[in-house]
């Protein structure tokens, strides 16, 4: 038995044991029953103690027996203490870190999985004692002040000793009662493995494309019916891979308890966090991306969005103050939101500042709140006066808007003076299946994705204008700065003897630009693959398909490929009144 | 025959280990579960040679399980699992009616010796 190949099952169940720990410890501080609650965070401590013996991590064995031992004494009627909460969660992050060491370390340690264990002993010195020189420091350290941690916990004067248990199991039985211990009937799926499977289908669906071109090629009625449901059964496996692939927004949620504290904590607030939606799914690389994102919303939410207590109680608020964050699905997307019921953005302030820092022109007063929004998420403008540990740097809002436009996604701002802000982010449901436009430029075929397609148009050829030596396109709402393949991808062009020239319309949502192509092919559901290690330096191109006929298409990145084009590119209302 | 196993563990992890080093050593695993409750619904359902049974679980833990179990099946062979510093609760565990117990982390040779030990102590029926 080789105790390497249980790791990844370890450290996923780890992973959802110290999840479970974290909140369950937050939770406590305000739960309705609070025995119930303990048993469960005990029930907690002691798998991940089980599981980490078996793999031989000592060091984890000790601390999250110390953490056992803790909640132990709180089982047996010790008080609950928002600094006994406090030590413990910290004893949790020490877990984490032990666990991580263990996990991406080499596979030395602990080799039969059954060399004597941990005692009962929680004693620092004597753990440290017995320890063979092989182990990593740095896992000992952390050991070690989580030792120190759990015996500030203890109730008891004599703290240095081993922690004894009672003789006597608790009377009440240890199972809890029915709702805390809801279990999940289903199995787990390592996600590079479904990564291969959704890769697969992906294959399968480019040769499905091939086939039915060869078939339509044939005429054979017969294979084209054949083929008819084999593309059904290509596409049901394909929307269920895709399901299966998603990951509850929970997952992601649930790690926000702990900042929500430690953030109200910390700025003296009153905050009750509500969770909406965790059961919503969404592609793991949105949901992994939007970890910073919320991060910061939430953290600007509590420290600028909601009042002190005694500002609330004086605007006439509850004391506590509402935060929430949901997932809903919105059609093909999902929307993501962080709702408070603070004071609100100031609209005025943010419009002065704005202007006074030059960002925007005009009086204050003009501009609409779509504006200010489109204000708040611009580079390096902050209305705070001074820069905290925890935001005021400016940048925040502005990572936030790069993050979500770079998934294909878009970000709304809403705020009510003295009532609130709520902050919406949707985003795609799913990375790797796109509707996209195909386009030729020379023997090439390109992608676009379509949420990037405002038209596609033509024009006379040499009726584009110049405007400060950039050509432009003029339309119905202004002009449009135009591209050529050449100026992009260093692509020969030939725009050809036609009299009309085929453009797209690119808008990102903040920019709008004409890209001259040779052919628009038409819309089409692509499977985007990741570029191979060699071109991954290739700005602007997101990922590569394969066609139906076997080629290759890049799929291009808007915002990256147009960034820094043209000089007036941020200040299109200047232009278009120019004209 | 093989002999049929039931596991009992709320722990993933912790029933791939005992199943995988069970297998290795010719039994087959008939059946899982991960709370108390589910234990005595599959042990009626399965009948098994043999429970594995760890102490701590969510909707009813081991011993009340083995309780229920014994209820129902006097001849039931259930071995305890559990972690360094249960032993009061095994003891009340075998007071219940388990046969034996193993301690976590397993070793497979240690296993196998408790289990064969239980079915020389039970004359098979």
């Amino acid at each position: 038995m080789n105790v390497s190949d249980y790791k990844d099952l370890y450290a996923s169940e780890a992973g959802d044991a110290l999840q479970a720990l974290e909140n369950g410890l937050v939770g406590l501080e305000s739960a309705t029953e609070p025995l119930a609650a303990i048993h469960e965070l005990f029930r907690n401590a002691h798998n991940l103690k089980g599981n980490s013996g078996a793999m031989g991590y000592e060091e984890i064995v000790e601390a999250s027996h110390a953490l056992e031992s803790a909640l132990d004494g709180l089982r047996q009627g010790g008080e609950i203490t928002v600094a006994k909460i406090g030590c413990m969660l910290g004893v949790v992050d020490i877990l984490k870190k032990l666990v991580r060491c263990a996990v991406t370390e080499g596979d030395g340690s602990g080799a039969a999985g059954a060399a004597g264990t941990a005692g009962d002993g929680t004693g620092a010195a004597e753990g440290l004692d017995a320890r063979p020189d092989a182990k990593s420091p740095l896992s000992i350290r952390l050991l070690g002040e989580a030792l120190v941690l759990i015996s500030n916990i203890s109730d008891e004067p004599d703290q240095a000793g081993p922690v004894t248990r009672p003789a006597s199991p608790p009377e009440t039985g240890l199972g809890s009662p029915e709702g805390l211990s809801q279990r999940i009937t289903s199995t787990k799926v390592d996600l590079e493995r479904l990564d291969r499977i959704m890769d697969l289908v992906g294959e399968l669906t480019i040769s499905r494309i091939r086939f039915s071109a060869l078939a339509s090629a044939l005429g054979s009625k017969p294979l084209l019916d054949e083929l008819a449901l084999s593309w059904r059964l290509t596409s049901q496996i394909q929307k269920e891979v895709m399901e299966a692939r998603l990951i509850p927004a929970g997952q992601v949620f649930q790690r926000f308890n702990r900042l929500v504290r430690d953030v109200s904590h910390e700025t003296e607030k009153r905050v009750k966090f509500e969770i909406a939606g965790a059961e919503i799914g969404l592609d793991r690389v949105v949901l992994e991306s939007m970890v910073d994102p919320l991060v910061h919303l939430i953290r600007n939410a509590i420290d600028h969005g909601i009042e002190t207590p005694p500002e609330r109680r004086a605007a006439g608020k509850p004391e506590e103050a509402r935060l929430a964050l949901s997932a809903r699905r919105e059609r093909n997307n999902v929307a993501l939101e962080v709702a408070d019921d603070g004071r609100g953005i100031d609209l005025e302030k943010v419009a002065h500042a704005a202007v006074a820092a030059g960002i925007a022109k005009g009086r204050a007063a003009d501009l609409t709140e779509d504006d200010v929004c489109r204000i708040i998420t611009m580079a390096g403008f902050s209305t705070a006066e001074s820069v905290d540990k925890l935001s005021g740097r400016g940048m925040g809002m502005n990572i936030v808007k790069k993050t979500v436009d770079s998934l294909g996604g878009s970000m709304h701002i809403q705020s009510a003076p003295g009532k609130g802000t709520t902050v919406t982010l949707l985003l795609p449901i799913n990375l790797s299946i796109i509707k996209a436009l195909l386009f030729s430029v020379g023997p090439d075929v390109h992608a676009l994705p379509i949420e990037y397609v405002k038209e596609t148009s033509r024009f006379e050829q040499g009726s584009l204008k110049t405007v400060r030596g950039d050509l432009v396109l003029p339309g119905a709402d202004g002009v449009v700065p135009v591209l050529m393949p050449d100026d992009i991808f260093g692509i020969p062009f030939e725009s050809g003897s036609d009299r009309y020239a085929k453009v797209i319309i690119v808008d990102t949502g903040t920019r709008r630009f004409a890209v001259v192509v040779n052919g628009i092919i038409g819309q089409q559901d692509i499977v985007i693959k990741a570029l191979p290690p060699l071109f991954r330096g290739l700005r602007g191109i997101s990922g590569a398909t394969v066609l139906g006929s076997g080629k290759v298409a890049f799929i291009w990145d808007p915002h990256i490929l147009f960034e820094g084009r043209c000089a007036y590119e941020s200040d299109q209302k200047a232009v278009v009144s120019e004209n | 025959m093989k002999l049929r196993v039931l596991i009992v563990d709320d722990a993933i992890f912790m029933r791939k280990m005992i199943s995988d080093i069970l297998i290795e050593n010719g039994m087959e695993i008939v059946g899982e579960a991960d709370t108390g409750a589910k234990a005595v619904e599959k042990y009626t359902e399965l009948r098994p040679d043999l429970v594995t049974m760890d102490i701590i679980m969510p909707e009813m833990n081991g011993i009340d399980a083995v309780r229920k179990v014994m209820e129902i099946d006097s001849k039931a062979r259930i071995v305890m699992c559990s972690a360094l510093g249960q032993q009061a609760l095994v003891q009340e565990a075998i007071a219940a009616g388990a046969k034996d117990f193993l301690i976590k982390p397993f070793n497979a040779a240690r296993v196998v010796e408790v289990i064969a030990k239980v079915f020389n102590q039970v004359p098979t029926v």
